[in-house]
């Protein structure tokens, strides 16, 4: 039962990338990756865990998503159209690409990770999600709220170095 | 677990700063046109403050937020360093950015957060902690770069800074995932628990999360292969954030270093300081070599920092408490000389171009005597002349090199000293013997900087001369 989910989702999730590659129309492509995320975020529901499965599509079906869609629809159309799929360096990404699947194949044959239990032994009363927010929130309450002034800096400053003084002006 | 009064003592400093922060980007939204200049007030109230209170808590040893936060000497003496710095460098803005009219709170509030990191950064041993903090410092950094937007020069070094310094943060995050996919933890005291029995696998593993690392440091502190933002950057930005630039983060940045050197790559010393003294010996000479080709004073001031960077390296590849103690103190007293230095470069700056050419100072010697002074005591600082700060400095880095028989390294230190005269010394020529330009330029005729410029005159004499205080602090800082 397990195996045939996975199969399916291993499904969705493959089919969906190469969906993105091989579509025509950038539209489909954004669309395919959509069903692509939500394939990993089922696989994040077998690894037991749902956090980062209701992230996934939160953050990255949801709203990265959407935000390529947005763009997309606010460029000129013949811009996406009739573009060529592949650039010159395809052949080189296929090599690293088939480099890094034989080193993932090695490495998954040489140690037999065992990543049935994977999620379950990270839980607090038996939630993974609970851990997550207790790890984020009292061990790693500081740089948590460091990165709050991150996201502060970058937005006050995108602001600043992009704001138009002359329209101000007049 | 529960956070106590404890866990907010040990961030006072950085809470104080962080809350002037905030203010300033409240309160500019209600400031009329006319009173802006009130935000820089209130940026220099919130540096005093930090300050008074990072001295007062000097000698506390506090480990807080779960050993997220430490404060011990060492973070506070950087923090008193960097927080000097920001002082000078908020006063040299004050009738700068009335000049470039940019008028705005973000310029103080940006500076004030990345204060807020880089003291984080100097307070840390959890490599977490310090990326967060590095991270927030860069972007702060970047944003003060190109803050005069309307000079291409600006943006284009914001644009190229931006861009190496992400690809150095990659370098960064990368070495700590290694660390902490090696040991299970990202803390330098269980790391350096966990190298001290390692097995040869993991001990090159990391030493290859070490030079990962370094190349997020290194980019930091502009030593030799991550330097080329160096010159650029310091002549693009605006000329009191190069000096602030030049100095606190670099501060920040090698507390950082000597802390995750000393104690999670401790037992491993024997190899990272064969990798230092390569990387010290070529940031050295690379440095002094090309700053002798330089014909703008900031660009010249660029690679100068790049060499001084070289000059620090030394004392940490010394790897003795000695050499650790001369970084710190080379810090306290490199702020006096290069924010003077950086200070004058603003005072012969016009605002239609850059203006700082070396060939600008011509006859400045006789028709500003006191600042052609001050500019000949900071150059003679900067290439190690006695009595000046530079030269005791220099004296106990090379001393800490011979210490740990180092021989070689401290002659090449020597060495790149005596070259370095030469461009320091270039710098005072023009000053008082090429006689008068032709078009004398108006120079920036501003009361702040002058006061900037005198201060540093003064620490640099005063330090120089009775350096003992200072150097008995510095030296006890390091006390891990």
């Amino acid at each position: 039962m397990v195996a045939i989910m996975f199969f399916i989702l291993s499904l969705i999730t493959i089919g969906g990338a190469l969906g993105t590659v091989i579509a025509r129309n950038a539209y489909s492509s954004a669309l395919w990756m959509i069903t692509s995320f939500l394939g990993v975020s089922g696989l994040f529901v077998m690894l037991n865990a749902p956090f980062i499965a209701m992230l996934q599509i939160i953050v990255y079906a949801g709203a990265i998503a959407v935000l390529i869609l947005f763009v997309m629809m606010l460029m000129d159309r013949r811009v996406l159209e009739n573009k060529d799929r592949f650039n010159p360096q395809y052949l080189w990404g296929a090599i690293f690409g088939a480099g890094l699947l034989a080193d993932l194949l090695a490495l998954a044959l040489k140690f037999k990770i065992d990543i049935s239990q994977a999620g379950k032994n990270l839980t607090i009363n038996g939630s993974n999600t609970k851990m997550v927010g207790d790890v984020l929130f009292k061990h790693y309450l500081f740089p948590f709220e460091m990165v709050a002034i991150v996201l502060l800096v970058a937005l006050v400053g995108a602001i600043v170095l992009s704001k138009d003084d002359e329209k101000e002006a007049r | 677990m529960l956070y106590t009064m404890k866990d907010l003592a040990a961030i006072m400093p950085e809470l104080i700063v962080a809350v002037f922060a905030f203010a300033i980007l409240l309160i500019d939204l209600w400031l009329p046109k006319k009173s802006k200049g009130l935000n820089g007030v209130l940026a220099l109230l919130g540096v005093v403050i930090a300050f008074g209170v990072t001295a007062s808590m000097y000698s506390k040893n506090i480990s807080a937020f779960n050993g997220m936060v430490v404060m011990d000497k060492a973070s506070n003496f950087v923090g008193i360093i960097m927080l000097l710095t920001a002082f000078a460098s908020i006063i040299l803005s004050f009738d700068f950015i009335k000049r470039e009219e940019l008028e705005a709170g973000e310029y103080y509030e940006v500076l004030l957060f990345s204060i807020v990191a880089m003291q984080a950064l100097a307070s840390t041993y959890n490599l977490i902690t310090m990326f967060v903090a590095v991270e927030t410092l860069s972007i702060g950094m970047y944003i003060l770069t190109g803050f005069l937007k309307n000079k291409n020069e600006s943006v284009e070094g914001a644009m190229k800074y931006y861009i190496l310094g992400s690809f150095a943060s990659s370098f960064l995050v990368l070495g700590i995932g290694l660390i902490y996919g090696l040991f299970g933890s990202a803390d330098l005291n269980i790391v350096k628990a966990g190298l001290a029995h390692a097995d040869s696998l993991h001990k090159w593993a990391s030493i290859l999360a070490f030079l990962f690392i370094f190349v997020g440091f290194g980019f930091k502190i502009a030593a030799f292969p991550f330097h080329s933002w160096t010159p650029d950057v310091y002549a693009a930005a605006p000329t009191p954030m190069s000096a602030f630039m030049s100095i606190a983060p670099k501060a920040a940045a090698f507390l950082a270093l000597l802390r995750f050197l000393i104690v999670g790559m401790g037992p491993i010393e024997v190899e990272w300081t064969k990798i230092l003294w390569v990387v010290a010996v070529f940031t050295m000479t690379f440095g002094n070599t090309v700053a002798l080709f330089q014909k703008d004073l900031k660009r010249l001031l660029g690679y100068s920092s790049i060499a001084h960077a070289g000059y620090m390296l030394v004392g940490i590849t010394a790897a003795n408490y000695l050499g650790y103690g001369s970084v710190m103190f080379y810090l306290f007293g490199y702020l006096f000389m290069n924010l003077g230095a950086f200070a004058i470069a603003e005072f012969i700056s016009t605002k239609e171009d850059r203006g700082t050419e070396i060939a600008n100072l011509k006859g400045m010697g006789y028709r500003y005597p006191l600042m052609g002074a001050a500019m000949l005591l900071f150059m003679f600082c900067l290439a190690g002349v006695p009595p000046t700060v530079g030269f005791v400095g220099k004296y106990y880095l090379f001393s800490a090199a011979v210490k740990s028989h180092l021989y070689y390294l401290a002659v090449i230190g020597v060495v790149n000293s005596a070259i370095s005269a030469y461009f320091y010394l270039n710098v005072i020529v023009t000053m008082y013997m090429k006689g008068e330009p032709e078009d004398a330029k108006p120079v920036f005729n501003s009361v702040p900087l002058k006061v900037v410029v005198m201060l540093g005159a003064l620490g640099v004499m005063y330090i120089g001369i009775f350096p003992s205080t200072f150097l008995d602090i510095a030296i006890h800082s390091i006390g891990f």
